[in-house]
């Protein structure tokens, strides 16, 4: 299968450049074009890749040089790139957020239905072991029913973003709450169903915010708090309280949790593991550890490739992020100012102005 | 930089704006509309935070004058907040001033430090004391000779510049308040010499304040020094009695400890010392990253380590490990006097100590919330 890496900024570099020679081999994948506009960007990732073809725009691809393209540029070419490839037969795979509106979104589901192609979207956390286990917890009832979370993820942005576009109104819809929050809010959804109510603040003030502060119900009765930001350290651990106990875990972990039970004093902190074979006296051995963080990035790419060859169904299609794009935009619809108890009187009465 | 008040000054740019003071600082003057301000930084994730405005961000590296001219074109005043090693300390006060007069700026506030004087300044201690380049601390050192060349630059460019020498500024995202908090819930906060010494404490709002009255203050002021603190007395009991208060901590856990007499340097410090070096730092700007981190790595592997010891309690006490910066800043008994910097900036602080440590407290707990 022949790829093209649309966009060769950090993601691409950091990610998809080592995870796509890894699957190389095995699943016999081959990237055959590099698209960027930037010089510089097209040589460092021609270092990965040196058999492809460099390109400026995507109006230098012809027919069948490529079979998926992973659209991993600014967000606010997503929509307008994607709607392109699939119009000429390319399967993508779209990195998050998978456009800048909603409304760009819901074109780019409509243009991949119409032209029977596959678009999926980079919600990897989806891929994550600790995802579905949660989910597992949900459906199987083993903690009785979720009550409450408290998701609380970010610290001092680290990110080698390669162009300042990430941080400018003008390129990008939102701050950290778009961009983490999008695999936040889609995560919940999956496993909380449908939100009921929320009440949304941050920080911008005529920028993109830099924290954001989310209160939720679901029509399930679950309610919460999400606390995202990218200037400060805030503490990493996402928390999820049942009727029998509670499970935590790092925003970020594929597979490692601490589990709480109700009516004990000690926590267990784990690594997960497949749940392995049942012996013939009924002693359940461990299997082997879960796929990790770089592994479960690596899952999607395969789930993808795998889907567009029909051995396998696509796990996360470019729909499945519509929800969480949809609340995401009403969040900032209804946004209110947070709190930022160190500011002064004069400043205050200037940020009312700023934030509108 | 019009002296009238209510009206917005020229556009001001301010170098290290994703840093401690200068985000501050960039927050404070656009919040209440005191000046265009032009947010500087080196690398695009420093603009994180500063991206919550609509501002104009330059990127340039302060090191490289092509580029901070660049950056600085337009600007009727620079206030250099930046902060690094050693090394780049001393690169970034070369460039400064040449940098500054290329792009037609007429004044530059330079954020230098109290430490010119040591941790723990001799008694009578002011703006007109001979300063050593001498000292025990390579950042003392770097910071004497930055101010020295940004003196002689600015005399020779017709640059008006003022140096602010601050000690101890807290704030939100500050490193003082914030370790401190962290020790006193660890039970390693420590305080020696019964914490009568003083800490010069500003907080960053008054900090900000006097950058202010640089950029206001007439031209006659510029090419000195100016020492600036919250205008009154602070010793290192308060602050730690006062933040224990603030956090819910009994004081009393706090650890009186002895005077260490002649401190040992740890591993660490003998190895910072030597990557600070102008000369190591030029090696280190050479290896790539990846590298730098194998080197690192396999320089902690060869540091010794006792095999731990099974047979203890689990209760064992913290060890506290007072560090050489703050043992010689808590020996300080020497108050610098605000003199200068009221007669002739009209320097009056606007926060108390009190309120500026609210504050802070107020927003580790947003930070934890």
């Amino acid at each position: 299968m022949k790829i093209g890496l649309i966009g060769c900024g950090a993601v691409a570099e950091r990610f998809y450049a080592p995870a796509l020679i890894c699957l190389g081999e095995s699943e016999n994948l081959r990237v055959s074009v590099l698209v960027d506009p930037v010089k510089e960007r097209l040589h460092l990732l021609g270092g990965f890749f040196p058999n492809a073809i460099r390109a400026g725009d995507l109006e230098a691809l012809c027919q069948g040089d490529i079979d998926l393209a992973v659209v991993a540029s600014p967000q606010h070419y997503h929509a307008e790139q994607t709607v392109g490839l699939l119009s000429r037969g390319i399967h993508v795979l779209c990195e998050k957020p998978l456009a800048s509106t909603l409304a760009e979104a819901e074109a780019m589901v409509k243009t991949a239905a119409v032209s029977g192609m596959m678009l999926a979207t980079g919600l990897f956390r989806r891929f994550f072991p600790v995802t579905a286990y949660v989910k597992e917890l949900i459906v199987g009832n083993d903690m009785g029913q979720p009550l409450r979370f408290d998701w609380s993820e970010g610290g001092i942005f680290g990110w080698p973003a390669a162009t300042p576009s990430f941080f400018q109104k003008a390129s990008s819809p939102g701050g950290v709450f778009s961009d983490l929050g999008a695999h936040v809010i889609d995560l919940l959804l999956h496993w909380f169903g449908e939100m009921a109510e929320f009440d949304y603040k941050d920080d911008a003030m005529g920028g993109l915010e830099a924290n954001a502060d989310l209160k939720l119900r679901f029509e399930s009765g679950v309610t919460g708090r999400v606390r995202l930001s990218r200037d400060t350290a805030i503490p990493n651990v996402v928390q999820i309280e049942f009727e029998r106990g509670t499970i935590s875990f790092q925003g970020g972990a594929a597979g490692e949790v601490t589990l709480h039970f109700k009516h004990s004093a000690m926590a267990a902190k784990a690594d997960l593991h497949e749940s392995g074979i049942t012996t013939d006296d009924k002693l359940r051995l461990i299997g082997h550890p879960v796929r990790s963080y770089a592994q479960s990035f690596m899952e999607q790419i395969r789930n993808v490739c795998r889907a567009i060859r029909g051995q396998e169904d696509l796990r996360v299609p470019a729909s499945e992020a519509l929800p969480s794009m949809a609340l995401i935009e009403q969040c900032y619809a209804q946004r209110k100012v947070m709190r930022m108890p160190w500011l002064s009187a004069t400043e205050l009465a200037g940020v009312g102005a700023l934030a509108c | 930089m019009e002296q009238s008040t209510g009206r917005k000054r020229g556009n001001v740019a301010v170098l290290g704006a994703g840093g401690f003071v200068g985000s501050r600082l960039v927050e404070m003057f656009h919040l209440s509309a005191w000046a265009e301000v032009i947010p500087v930084v080196r690398r695009v994730p420093a603009l994180a935070g500063l991206s919550r405005f609509q501002l104009d961000p330059q990127m340039a590296d302060v090191r490289d004058g092509d580029s901070l001219t660049q950056a600085l074109s337009g600007c009727d005043a620079v206030v250099d907040c930046t902060v690094g090693m050693p090394g780049a300390i001393e690169a970034g006060a070369r460039v400064l001033i040449p940098a500054a007069k290329a792009a037609g700026v007429r004044r530059v506030v330079y954020l230098s430090t109290a430490s010119v004087y040591g941790q723990n300044p001799a008694a009578g201690s002011d703006e007109d004391t001979a300063l050593s380049d001498r000292q025990e601390m390579a950042y003392n050192n770097a910071k004497v000779r930055a101010e020295r060349r940004l003196f002689a630059d600015a005399k020779k460019f017709g640059i008006e510049l003022f140096v602010l020498r601050p000690s101890i500024v807290y704030g939100p995202r500050d490193r003082w308040i914030s370790t401190l908090v962290n020790e006193l819930e660890h039970g390693t906060a420590w305080l020696i010499e019964g914490g009568q010494g003083i800490c010069n404490t500003i907080y960053v709002d008054n900090l900000v304040e006097a950058v202010r009255c640089c950029l206001l203050a007439p031209a006659h002021a510029a090419g000195r020094a100016y020492l600036v603190d919250d205008g009154e007395e602070v010793t290192w009991n308060r602050l730690y009695e006062s933040t224990a208060r603030g956090v819910g901590i009994a004081f009393e856990t706090v650890h009186r400890i002895a005077t260490p007499a002649a401190p040992v340097r740890k591993f660490t410090d003998r190895l910072n010392a030597i990557r600070v070096l102008p000369a190591s730092q030029r090696l280190i700007s050479t290896v790539p990253g990846r590298l730098k981190g194998i080197i690192k790595g396999a320089i902690l592997g060869l540091r010794p380590q006792a095999l731990p010891n099974p047979w203890q309690l689990p209760e064992k006490p913290e060890v506290i490990h007072p560090s050489r910066e703050m043992v010689l800043l808590q020996q300080c008994r020497h108050r610098f006097p605000q003199t200068r910097a009221t007669k002739e900036l009209g320097y009056k602080p606007n926060v108390s100590f009190e309120e500026g440590l609210r504050r802070t407290l107020a927003w580790i707990e947003w930070a934890r919330s």
